[in-house]
């Protein structure tokens, strides 16, 4: 049977790993963590990664909660799948969503060994115009980050999935993504989906894509939280 | 200017530049005077506010790209100062791998001076002796008849075992190594209101109570020029709550510094002291 290693990230002195399926060397532990690390708005919010982590030669998939039970404020739940590139290329991807899961105590034991790879695949596809902005945004040539603003980044979470799954399997690899309340400039992401976008003023915003408002060739936007 | 900030998590450094800013906003510092703020400074404002509902700041996610820049009048002279604010994660992570991130080291070998975060209260905590062995009665006596009991095994020594002052040893250590001109270091104290009264002067708590760092510093004192501030942010702890006469005050007058010699300065000092050192 084919299974998935699983990390789990947490707040115990410092944000770091709590459980997994597989080790991390301090360095892959280095490389992971800025993707799993979030700051939240709102404490029912929650942010999905995608993006290709060359030193675990995988593909992370993540989902990441606030935590305000923790003592510390700001702490957060991450938990993330972690697929090789026979993976990545084979199974239906849309499926793994349902695998991600915010602890809800203080027992770890389901993050600590393989998952199996699930069977189903259904998801919940986006409302058409933000489909249709994300299929254009990860079908731009030139390849460069793009941002979607959309007041439920959530929305979007089935159908990045689904453009993973439908990428050719080359590309996969190379195709990251999240979702987040404010989005950043600067950002190693090729997509991110967020409800504002941050940066300094008078950073270009041509990368900005407002779904609402067809065609999405560059342009100018004075969006800014 | 630009001004690197190092300490681990939950240090203080966040907390020193909210209130910082709200004392800069609201004139509470007679020398500097804001002339433009020149990035986003929301987190700063949020803190503002997290401060006045008495209420701890959350952490600096690791990926947090947050900084104060802005440009400030010091007499006739205009001063932008500029302060990456990173996560004492992404340190601490570092510490216990004992590689540099690539963004710290570049801050590194840019930055014109440095302020290095230790937590008062973290720091005497570490320093009290620990309870006795549950198999000994309280006059230190084994009891006669003793069950026993496999202790479990000690973990492998790692760098995250190492105490808060050896870990900034290491730290400072590192830096040296990868930097070859001086380096101003202005050591903050956080938390200075855990330290109990009469507090003595930062610069006499840190030889007493963190005997290796401050050797480190003395014997290094060149390369590495410094003074000892003490801070409270916050004003006080806000989880056992604030004495009377503070829980009216604004935050920016709530919080305090005490100075090298154990008066009462600006949060501004420490700006001041490293902008006056690369005079």
């Amino acid at each position: 049977m084919d299974t998935l290693d699983q990390l789990l990230f947490g707040y115990r002195d410092g944000h770091q790993l709590i459980a997994g399926s597989r080790s991390l060397s301090p360095r892959q532990q280095r490389d992971v963590l800025p993707h799993l690390d979030a700051n939240f708005d709102h404490a029912d919010a929650q942010q999905l990664v995608g993006i290709g982590i060359p030193s675990l030669h995988a593909y992370l998939l993540g989902r990441i909660w606030p935590a305000p039970e923790l003592p510390r404020p700001g702490a957060v739940w991450a938990h993330a799948l972690l697929l090789s590139a026979h993976q990545l290329a084979h199974i239906r991807l849309a499926g793994l969503l349902a695998l991600l899961r915010r602890p809800l105590d203080d027992r770890f034991d389901y993050y600590s060994r393989a998952l199996p790879v699930p069977q189903g695949f259904e998801y919940a596809p986006a409302p058409p115009p933000l489909a249709r902005a994300l299929a254009w945004a990860v079908g731009t040539a030139d390849g460069s980050p793009r941002i979607v603003l959309w007041d439920n980044p959530d929305e979007a979470e089935g159908t990045l999935v689904g453009l993973l799954d439908a990428s050719h399997d080359t590309d996969r690899f190379a195709l990251s993504f999240r979702t987040r309340e404010r989005a950043r400039l600067r950002s190693p992401y090729r997509i991110q989906v967020a409800a504002a976008v941050v940066g300094p003023p008078g950073e270009r915003r041509d990368a900005v894509i407002d779904p609402r408002d067809p065609p999405y060739e560059s342009r100018p936007q004075t969006s800014a939280a | 200017m630009r001004f690197m900030l190092l300490g681990e998590q939950a240090t203080g450094k966040s907390s020193l530049l909210v209130a910082l800013y709200g004392a800069l906003v609201n004139r509470r510092i007679e020398d500097l005077r804001i002339v433009r703020t020149i990035d986003d400074v929301e987190f700063l404002s949020r803190g503002l506010l997290a401060f006045g509902r008495q209420e701890s700041l959350r952490r600096t996610e690791i990926d947090s790209d947050a900084r104060l820049l802005m440009e400030l009048a010091r007499a006739d002279q205009l001063v932008t100062l500029d302060i990456p604010d990173r996560s004492g994660e992404l340190l601490k992570h570092m510490l216990d791998a004992r590689v540099w991130d690539s963004g710290l080291l570049a801050q590194i070998r840019l930055a014109e001076g440095a302020m290095l975060f230790l937590r008062a209260d973290q720091l005497i905590a570490e320093a009290s002796p620990p309870p006795p062995p549950a198999s000994f009665g309280e006059s230190g006596e084994p009891f006669a008849e003793t069950v026993a009991v496999q202790a479990p095994p000690a973990p492998p020594w790692s760098p995250a075992l190492m105490p808060a002052d050896a870990r900034a040893v290491d730290l400072l250590q590192s830096l040296l190594d990868r930097r070859s001109e001086p380096l101003p270091l202005a050591i903050i104290i956080s938390a200075w209101d855990s330290v109990s009264e009469p507090a003595p002067s930062p610069r006499d708590w840190l030889s007493e109570s963190v005997r290796l760092l401050d050797q480190y510093l003395e014997s290094n004192a060149e390369r590495l020029p410094h003074a000892v501030f003490g801070v409270s942010a916050q004003g006080g702890d806000f989880s056992s709550g604030l004495a009377g006469e503070l829980i009216r005050a604004d935050p920016w007058d709530r919080a305090y510094l005490v100075g090298p010699d154990g008066l009462r300065e600006t949060l501004a000092s420490p700006i001041l002291w490293l902008l006056d050192s690369k005079t």
